[in-house]
């Protein structure tokens, strides 16, 4: 049996709670139906978009991830078995894209004789926003300015809720590695938020 | 006790703490303000990371962006076969295999007959243009997908199938290694990168057939 295409506006802004669940949809955009994935991309790319945002500190380069795994979940629709939530696959799909990135980036790094130095893209305290911009605001300006590896591991722990097992495991680095990064962020976001 | 180190009040605050060492630090901070300072400023921190929105507003044109590289990279829509279905879908795979390899080195063979004499190459100069390097890594990335996709689940294909869908899949590296070789010798010829790009879609769509195929039986 085909599945049918949705039939739905081209730009789907509206409420969505009439359309078809997330494993529907992906079933349709699994035999091409790009719509459906324009359904789930309004549900679930902001998600995408604000760990992507957060891992790389970074808002060119997070656009550019969140792209990436936005078009790798289109690929490789094939194998959500629709098991999990489509959100956790694609969650858990979006942090490879940007930890293989991460992987990479180090890489090139070596090729051009540049040892790793993870206090390299330590700045000082950031420039934080005025009070009356919040505390949050202060908060997203400082992970940003975290050293990378210290910025990925506080994401992914303390705002993403991965264990520590699971980080080292998907950051190819020792349990106690994880912890001391762990550490290191908690560590300048304190002194930079002056909590 | 000591003032613990800060490393202990971080795995105190995760609750990572051995019940002894938990009890040693618990009555450090009974009587040590410093400390238990520290230990506010490390949950205030915690807290305020758990508490960020989930979701962020997503940049303008990241939809359109999204939607022309999944066009620019699909080649054929295609539909899922029902699972009664299999043994024709096995023998259209292996059809479609042999067709895609017809066109993917018959192409080649004519456009680089055709070329006539080519270009002698220049010497040291071997890179291929910047634009296709994008593009190709976006292919490269895609095949891999597929194909560690397509081993994960090679048992759920019978033998014959595999072996149609290797030697297909031999015979398209091989164009790709050919027209590869052409536009490196003459980079500026823009009909041997459509023929290269062409060579791609077919591996491309080739291993989408296999892996769609593993995904319903």
């Amino acid at each position: 049996m085909t599945v049918p295409a949705l039939t739905l506006h081209p730009r789907v802004t509206a409420s969505t709670q009439d359309l078809p669940d997330d494993r529907d949809l992906a079933s349709r955009a699994l035999a091409g139906d790009t719509r459906s994935f324009e359904v789930l991309f309004e549900r679930h790319a902001g998600r995408v978009y604000a760990l992507c945002v957060r891992m790389a500190g970074d808002r060119q380069r997070a656009q550019e991830l969140a792209h990436d795994a936005l078009v790798r979940a289109w690929e490789r629709l094939g194998s959500y078995k629709g098991e999990a939530a489509f959100g956790t696959w694609l969650h858990r799909l979006t942090v490879n894209v940007v930890l293989e990135s991460a992987r990479s980036q180090r890489r090139r790094e070596a090729r051009v004789a540049l040892a790793e130095d993870d206090d390299a893209d330590v700045g000082g305290a950031p420039e934080l926003a005025p009070s009356d911009v919040g505390d949050r605001i202060d908060l997203e300006r400082a992970i940003a300015k975290l050293p990378r590896n210290a910025r990925q591991v506080f994401v992914l722990h303390d705002v993403e809720g991965f264990r520590h097992d699971e980080i080292a495991d998907r950051m190819a680095i020792a349990p106690g590695t994880v912890r001391a990064h762990l550490h290191r962020a908690r560590k300048l976001l304190i002194a930079w938020l002056d909590r | 006790m000591t003032h613990p180190e800060l490393e202990q009040l971080n795995d105190l605050v995760d609750g990572r703490l051995a019940p002894a060492a938990r009890h040693d630090v618990e009555a450090h901070l009974a009587s040590c303000r410093a400390c238990r300072d520290e230990v506010d400023a490390l949950r205030a921190t915690v807290a305020a990371a758990a508490a960020l929105p989930s979701s962020l507003p997503v940049p303008d044109g990241l939809w359109d962006d999204v939607r022309a590289t999944i066009d620019a990279r699909r080649v054929v829509a295609l539909p899922r076969a029902p699972r009664a279905a299999r043994t024709f879908s096995t023998r259209t795979l292996a059809i479609a295999a042999t067709a895609l390899v017809m066109a993917s080195s018959g192409l080649t063979a004519f456009v680089l007959r055709g070329r006539g004499s080519s270009p002698a190459p220049v010497e040291g100069v071997t890179l291929l243009p910047a634009s296709w390097r994008a593009t190709e890594s976006g292919y490269i990335e895609s095949v891999d997908a597929l194909r560690a996709q397509l081993d994960a689940q090679r048992a759920q294909l019978d033998t014959a199938t595999i072996a149609a869908v290797e030697r297909a899949l031999a015979t398209i590296d091989a164009a790709i290694v050919e027209a590869r070789a052409a536009l490196e010798r003459d980079p500026a010829n823009a009909a041997l990168t459509d023929l290269l790009a062409s060579n791609y879609r077919q591996k491309v769509e080739l291993l989408r057939r296999a892996t769609q195929l593993a995904s319903i039986t």
